[in-house]
């Protein structure tokens, strides 16, 4: 019988006004790679602030490894390793410095060396932290989380502001975490990231839970049904009774079960009406879009979230 | 045969499974102040404005010996190199506590360091001292290369009589200020704003200690001789002149001191923040304007 790594009841966080965190609930158990996903502003930063102890929940319960965050136990602290979303390091010190250095505040630290062997920087880690890239960077806030040994990691996502090759290699790093047994909870706003790294996604919107499961689970609702999309010309409208809706850029979709006779519906009114069905498509839909879908946003967003910062 | 144990594995239903030793909270501190004092002496502009700047003006106010009024005719008949040298450790010590420290510590704030220490086992206060000790530090070794200079080269007698009342007014002074200094960083809202701000203490500091006392009205002599430089000043000059009588110990200044350093300490207690605070404006006005257009959909 173990006791859960992470457990969350009901946890809810206002700023006056602003309801950063309006009711989220989950549980991680010891081992597993908890990923926390949703779009900027859903509520992910400040879930795992109150994780981390950063901030206090406004209501519900919070069980960090037994503890209760907000106390800030140095028992607790001991046990955790914490890569916040935005923070530095003193750009005088080598990585090899601020490895060495966070590792003395620990009763239990990893050696220096295999720190920064783990993270990829033993080439640079006799280098001023201040000239290294963002990359390196980002891979020295891992090794300060991991000098001291946890045993719960918190991501703040890693890898926003990372080229694809970048992103490639940090997702390795975080699944080789995995393996040495260590507890991940990350925060990710994008689908493929979470579904490579994860056991568990936790999708979250406005403050809520929307959806919980494995990334199979989450899909699975979803797996048998089929999109057909097409286009029509100028003032034609499609007959009603197949479900058809129109999208913001034009175009017309129908979500079915029935494929096969959906479809030949479909083909037999064009035919009928002598109307050509431009850029018909069916296939499946994507994770990406089943995610979007979720928190109700739809794929074709130009100033989409995910690409800045 | 009973449940064996999983090397490794947690055992969470025991009282937190420790592995390792604490380190001992002075090993932490005095640890601290040696990354300090390291990353202090890899910072050329640091080390420039606290340590070179009051050297090399402190030297030349002995080459040139300006005229004029200030403060320090009080302390006539001495020779002038006997006031200035304690006048400028005073100035020093000041620069290397309360001016290094509020520069230092908003820096680090900013730069989400100290948010970042937060999450770690080191005791937030362990942090923070390692910077008060890494600023001590700088603050002695400056006083003493004043010291040297003053006698090496501007014929600075000094009264050994007097050494321990020195070395007493310098500590008191120096915590003082990083009192001081530490509490300030509160009042300091962002990265870019910290030079300007330490900048002005820094002149008020300066104008109220040297003030020409004569050519003042009344009241303005009795607020600037309220300001905590003035009062280190009034209380290490003594201690350089040959006609103090043993031991030399100005209570009244140090007690002055003494409130400052418990002034600032209240304001460390009450008012230090941990958090960067030039970013939280934003990110708060970022999840506001968030809201509002999720709300508009």
């Amino acid at each position: 019988m173990t006791v859960p790594a992470i457990e969350i009841q009901h946890i809810s966080k206002t700023y006056g006004e602003v309801t950063a965190v309006a009711d989220v609930s989950f549980t991680v158990q010891q081992g597993e790679v908890l990923a926390l996903l949703g779009p900027n502003g859903a509520g992910k930063t400040t879930t795992i602030e109150i994780l981390e102890g950063h901030r206090k929940a406004t209501g519900g319960t919070v069980r960090v490894l037994g503890f209760d965050p907000a106390k800030r136990d140095r028992q607790m602290r001991a046990r955790l390793g914490i890569v916040l979303q935005d923070s530095r390091t003193d750009p005088e010190l080598t990585p090899r410095e601020c490895v060495a250095m966070f590792g003395s505040w620990y009763p239990d630290p990893r050696p220096v060396d295999e720190v920064l062997e783990l993270v990829g920087l033993t080439s640079v880690a006799d280098r001023r932290s201040g000239r290294l890239s963002g990359g390196q960077q980002r891979r020295l806030d891992l090794a300060l989380a991991l000098v001291g040994n946890p045993d719960l990691l918190f991501l703040d996502e890693p890898t926003t502001g990372f080229d694809p090759s970048a992103r490639r290699q940090a997702w390795q790093l975080i699944s080789d975490l995995g393996t040495l047994g260590k507890t991940v909870l990350l925060t990710t706003h994008y689908m493929d990231e979470a579904e490579f790294l994860a056991d568990r996604i936790v999708v979250i919107s406005d403050g809520r839970v929307l959806a919980e499961g494995t990334p199979s689970q989450l899909v699975g609702p979803h797996t048998d049904r089929v999109r057909i999309t097409f286009r029509l010309d100028g003032a034609v409208v499609p007959p009603t009774g197949l479900g058809v809706h129109q999208l913001a850029d034009g175009s017309w979709r129908i979500e079915t079960r029935e494929t096969t006779a959906t479809l030949h519906d479909l083909t037999r009114w064009a035919l009928d009406a002598d109307v050509e069905l431009e850029d018909l498509i069916v296939r499946r839909p994507s994770l990406e879009e089943i995610y979007l879908d979720l928190v109700g946003s739809t794929p074709p967003e130009p100033a989409s979230e995910g690409a800045k910062r | 045969m009973t449940t064996t144990k999983t090397p490794g594995a947690l055992e969470p239903d025991s009282p937190t499974p420790m592995k390792g030793k604490w380190p001992s909270v002075p090993h932490l501190i005095v640890n601290q102040a040696r990354y300090q004092l390291r990353i202090f002496m890899r910072n050329p502009a640091a080390a420039f404005f606290t340590v070179i700047f009051p050297l090399v003006i402190f030297i030349g106010v002995l080459v040139f010996e300006p005229g004029g009024k200030n403060f320090l005719e009080e302390f006539e008949p001495s020779r002038y190199q006997q006031r200035a040298t304690p006048a400028f450790i005073a100035f020093a010590v000041m620069g290397a506590t309360l001016t290094a420290l509020a520069m230092r510590v908003t820096v680090t704030r900013e730069r989400g360091i100290l948010r970042r220490v937060q999450g770690t086992p080191l005791p937030k206060w362990a942090y923070v001292a390692g910077h008060v000790g890494s600023s001590l530090v700088v603050a002695y070794a400056l006083c003493f290369v004043m010291l040297v200079v003053g006698t090496l080269f501007f014929g600075v007698d000094i009264e050994w009589r007097l050494i321990p009342a020195g070395i007493l007014t310098i500590a008191v002074g120096a915590a003082a200020f990083a009192a001081l200094g530490v509490a300030q960083t509160a009042w300091i809202p962002s990265e870019t704003a910290a030079p300007p701000l330490t900048n002005a203490t820094t002149l008020v500091m300066l104008t109220t200690a040297f003030m020409p006392v004569s050519d003042v009205p009344r009241g303005v002599g009795w607020v600037a001789s309220l300001f905590p430089l003035r009062h280190l000043v009034e209380a290490l000059v003594p201690t350089y002149l040959p006609q103090t009588a043993a031991p030399g110990i100005q209570w009244g200044h140090l007690g002055a001191l003494a409130i400052w350093g418990l002034i600032g300490l209240a304001g460390v207690i009450f008012g230090f923040k941990w958090e960067p605070q030039a970013d939280a404006g934003a990110a708060e006005s970022q999840k506001r304007s968030h809201r509002s257009r999720r709300g508009k959909r």
